[in-house]
C-alpha cells in the first residue's frame, strides 16, 4: 500500500512526458487548423479541396473542423479572445468589423502577388474584403438571394409562376393559392419577416441600405415597420408559415420540412442532389421586388487568417489555393455560390448538373441586374442581426403589435451602433 | 454531512496533542490545495469580474474605467434584460416548489416499507445523477421537438401543438418539466428527514382518531420543516443559475420570443456573443446579490413556519 503513491507519481510523470513529446512533432510537419461553418455536404466538399491542398503541399497537415453557423460563431468567440483561433477560418460579413476592430485578422494586402493571388478574382467581390490599405480576407465565391419554391405545386395551386420583375403583391396572391389549395398543409411561402438578410435586399429595393459607408443605420424605423407590417399582412393572410412552424429548425427550414412551398435564401446552400429533395420539383426564381429588384453580387464570406497564428506561410498558402487552384475550384463545385475565380467559374461551368447547374442559370438570369454589395458592416451587426429575429418573434406569435416592436427594435438598433462607435 | 468528518479529525488530534500543533506549517500544508484553489480560482476571478463590472472591456482591448454605466443600463434601459429576469423567476417560481412537492410526494411513497424501495430509491434518484448533463437536455429537446412524442401525446387528447420548445406559450414550461423530473436529491434528503420522525407520534395520533391527512399536516410537515427548509434554499440558488438546459433547448437563443431566456443564458450572450464583458460581468454581480437577498428572504420566513426539535415556541 505504501508504495502506491510512488507509483502512482512515476505513472504520472510517464504521462506528462509522453504528452510532451507527442505534441512536439518530429517528422517536421505544420499542423493547421482551417474551421468552417455549413453542412454535412459543404464539408465533404471542402475536404476534398483540402485534401488536394495536402497532396500539393506534402510536409503541411491541415484539420478541417465544421459547425452550424451559430455555434461556429460562439466557439470562435471564445477562441479569439482566448488566443487560440484556428489558424484560417471563414469570415462572415456581419462579423468581420469585429474582429478586425480587435486586430485579430491577418492583413493579406502585404502578401498580394507573393503567395495570395487576387488578379484573376472579378474585383465586385474584393470590396468587402478590402478596408483602405488592408485586405482582411480573399473572397470565398459569389452570391445573391434566390427563392427556391416548388413550380409543380404552384402550379398546381393555379398560381402564376414567378419571374423577373414580379411584385410582393404578386408574392401574396401566390402563396395565398398555394396555402389555400394544400388546406393550409403547405404553406405558399415560410415566414420572411424576422430575417435580416431579407429586409436588406427589400431596403436595397427602395435604394436604401442596411448600414451607411460610415456605419451608421441607412434606414429608420418606418421602414422596419413598413417591412414587419408587410409580413404579418402575409401571415394574416395564410400565405406565409405561422410562428411555430417558422420557428422550427430542428429539421431544416420550413421549405425543407415540406411545410411551405417557397422561402429564400441565399443560392450556395444547395448541393447537388438539392432538388431530389422534393423528388425534382424544384426550381430557383428571383425575389419579388418593390421599386427595383435591390438583390447583390456579395461573396459568400471569406477566407481569412489569424494575426497570431504561427504559420503565417503555410495558411497564406492554404487561403490562396482554397480560391484560386483549379483543383480546390473543381472539388468545391458551387458548394459556396459561383467561384470568385473567374477561370475557375468557366472550368466548372461545363460540369455542373442538378441544382448546381440551376444556381448558374440563375446567376445568368439576374446577372446583368445584381448591384455591387455593401461595405462590411459595422461593429454589432452580428448583434443585431440576432436581435431583428429576437424583436420579430413577438411579432410571429402575435405577442406585439409590429408598429410597436419594430420602433422598439429600432430604438436599441440605434442603441447598439452607438455603443459601437466609441 | 460534515459533522461526522469533523469530529473523526479531531479526535486523534486530541489524543496525540502536540503532533501537529507544534507545527501549524504542516496544517496549512495539508489544506493548501483547498486554499489555493480558493483563491485561484474562486477569490481571483471574483475579484476580477468585480472589477469589469465598473469598465467598457469587450474580452479583447483594455478596460476602460466607466463607472456605474453597466448597471445604470441594466436597470434603466435594456428590456431583455428585464425579459431575463422574468423568464428565471419565473422558472424558479413555478419549478421550484414543483419539484420539491414531487419529491416530497415519492419520499412519502418510498418511505413505506417494502422489499424493492432499494430499488425505487436507486431508479427515482437516477435522474439527479445526470443532473445538468447535456446529452439529457438534447433528450428532452427531442421529446418537446415538432412532431416529438409530447406532440403526439397532447394530438391524441385532442389538443394539436407544433412542439413545445417552439411555442412560446409553452418553452418555459418544457424546462420546469425538466427540472422537476430532476427531483431524485431534494427526494433522498426528505427520505431521510422522513426517516427520522419518531413512530410514537404517529401512534399516539393513531390512537386519539387522527387520520392520514392530520397525520400528515400535525406531524409530517412540522417535523420535516428544517428539512423542506434546507431543500427550498438550496434548490432555489440551484435554479437561478440553471444555463445548460437553456441553452440546449433552445439552441443559446432564449427563443422564443425570449421565454427562455435565462439570466445566466444572457448574461453569457452579451459576454461571449456580443463582446460585452464588462457588461456580463456586472449582470453576474446583480445576479449574486439577487440571490442573496431571496435567500436571505427565506431565512427571514422561516421563522414562522420552521420547527426544530426541542425548540420552544
Amino acid at each position: 500500500m505504501k508504495k502506491t503513491p510512488v507509483a502512482a507519481t512515476a505513472l504520472a510523470l510517464t504521462l506528462l512526458a509522453t504528452a510532451c513529446g507527442g505534441s512536439g512533432g518530429s517528422d517536421g510537419e505544420t499542423t493547421l487548423r482551417f474551421a468552417i461553418w455549413g453542412s454535412e455536404e459543404r464539408y465533404e466538399v471542402v475536404q476534398a479541396a483540402v485534401q488536394a491542398f495536402m497532396d500539393d503541399n506534402p510536409g503541411i497537415q491541415v484539420e478541417t473542423t465544421i459547425a452550424e453557423y451559430d455555434p461556429y460563431w460562439q466557439r470562435m468567440n471564445t477562441e479569439m479572445a482566448g488566443g487560440n483561433a484556428p489558424d484560417v477560418f471563414l469570415m462572415s460579413d456581419r462579423h468581420l468589423r469585429e474582429y478586425t476592430g480587435r486586430n485579430v485578422v491577418m492583413d493579406l494586402a502585404p502578401h498580394v502577388g507573393e503567395g495570395v493571388r487576387t488578379d484573376d478574382i472579378i474585383p465586385q467581390v474584393m470590396g468587402l474584403g478590402t478596408d483602405g490599405d488592408h485586405l482582411w480576407g480573399l473572397p470565398m465565391s459569389q452570391i445573391t438571394i434566390t427563392m427556391p419554391y416548388n413550380p409543380g405545386l404552384w402550379e398546381e395551386a393555379g398560381a402564376e409562376a414567378p419571374e423577373l420583375g414580379w411584385t410582393w403583391d404578386d408574392y401574396l396572391e401566390a402563396a395565398q393559392l398555394v396555402s389555400e389549395h394544400t388546406d393550409e398543409e403547405v404553406y405558399g411561402a415560410s415566414d420572411f419577416g424576422g430575417i435580416e438578410s431579407w429586409f436588406k435586399v427589400y431596403l436595397s429595393q427602395k435604394g436604401k441600405s442596411l448600414y451607411t459607408e460610415d456605419g451608421e443605420l441607412g434606414y429608420t424605423a418606418d421602414d422596419v415597420v413598413e417591412w414587419w407590417e408587410m409580413a404579418t399582412e402575409f401571415r394574416e393572410a395564410g400565405a406565409t408559415t405561422p410562428g411555430e412552424i417558422t420557428n422550427d429548425r430542428t429539421a431544416g427550414s420550413p421549405m425543407f420540412q415540406r411545410h411551405s412551398a417557397s422561402e429564400f435564401t441565399p443560392d450556395s446552400t444547395f448541393g447537388p442532389d438539392h432538388g431530389e429533395q422534393f423528388d425534382g420539383d424544384f426550381a430557383l426564381a428571383p425575389l419579388p421586388q418593390a421599386d427595383s429588384l435591390g438583390l447583390y453580387a456579395e461573396p459568400a464570406m471569406l477566407i481569412s487568417a489569424s494575426a497570431r497564428t504561427s504559420h503565417e506561410e503555410e495558411s497564406l498558402a492554404l487561403i490562396d489555393y482554397i480560391v484560386n487552384e483549379p483543383a480546390a475550384a473543381e472539388a468545391l463545385g458551387m458548394a459556396f455560390g459561383l467561384p470568385a475565380n473567374q477561370t475557375n467559374r468557366e472550368h466548372i461551368a461545363a460540369g455542373l448538373e442538378g441544382a448546381w447547374q440551376q444556381v448558374y442559370e440563375y446567376e445568368e438570369l439576374v446577372g446583368p441586374e445584381l448591384k455591387e454589395g455593401p461595405p462590411a458592416p459595422p461593429q454589432g451587426a452580428s448583434t443585431l442581426f440576432d436581435l431583428f429575429t429576437t424583436y420579430y418573434e413577438d411579432v410571429m406569435f402575435d405577442r406585439a403589435d409590429p408598429e410597436e416592436q419594430a420602433r422598439a427594435f429600432y430604438a436599441e438598433a440605434e442603441q447598439v451602433v452607438a455603443d459601437n462607435q466609441d | 454531512m460534515t459533522t461526522p468528518l469533523t469530529r473523526s479529525a479531531a479526535r486523534p488530534r486530541r489524543r496525540r496533542s502536540g503532533t501537529y500543533g507544534d507545527h501549524p506549517a504542516t496544517g496549512y500544508l495539508f489544506l493548501s490545495p483547498w486554499i489555493l484553489g480558493a483563491l485561484l480560482m474562486f477569490l481571483g476571478p471574483m475579484l476580477a469580474s468585480l472589477y469589469l463590472s465598473f469598465t467598457d472591456y469587450d474580452l479583447f482591448s483594455t478596460p476602460n474605467w466607466i463607472g456605474l454605466e453597466n448597471y445604470e443600463r441594466m436597470l434603466t434601459d435594456d428590456p431583455r434584460f428585464g425579459n431575463s429576469v422574468l423568464a428565471t423567476v419565473r422558472f424558479v417560481v413555478f419549478g421550484v416548489p414543483i419539484q420539491l412537492a414531487a419529491a416530497l410526494g415519492v419520499a412519502l411513497l418510498l418511505n413505506r416499507a417494502s422489499r424493492m424501495s432499494g430499488v425505487y430509491r436507486s431508479a427515482f434518484y437516477a435522474p439527479s445523477l445526470l443532473g445538468g448533463s447535456v446529452a439529457l437536455a438534447l433528450v428532452w429537446r427531442s421529446l418537446f421537438t415538432a412532431d416529438g412524442p409530447a406532440d403526439q401525446l397532447s394530438g391524441l387528447f385532442g389538443m394539436p401543438s407544433r412542439g413545445w420548445v417552439n411555442d412560446p406559450q409553452l418553452a418555459l414550461a418544457v424546462l420546469v418539466l425538466l427540472i422537476v423530473w430532476q427531483f431524485g436529491a431534494p427526494m433522498v434528503i426528505f427520505l431521510a428527514g422522513l426517516k427520522q420522525i419518531p413512530q410514537e407520534l404517529y401512534d399516539a395520533a393513531a390512537v386519539d382518531g387522527a387520520n392520514a391527512w392530520h397525520r400528515f399536516r400535525s406531524i409530517t410537515v412540522p417535523m420535516l420543516s428544517p428539512v423542506i427548509f434546507f431543500n427550498l434554499v438550496l434548490n432555489t440558488i440551484n435554479a437561478f443559475q440553471v444555463f445548460n438546459a437553456a441553452f440546449v433547448v433552445s439552441g443559446g437563443t432564449g427563443g422564443p420570443s425570449d421565454t427562455t431566456l435565462f439570466y445566466t443564458l444572457y448574461l453569457w450572450r452579451k459576454g461571449f456573443v456580443e463582446f460585452n464583458m464588462g457588461y456580463a460581468s456586472a449582470m453576474a454581480w446583480v445576479l449574486l446579490l439577487g440571490i442573496a437577498l431571496v435567500t436571505g428572504l427565506i431565512f427571514r420566513s422561516a421563522r414562522s413556519w420552521v420547527h426544530y426539535a426541542g425548540e420552544k415556541r
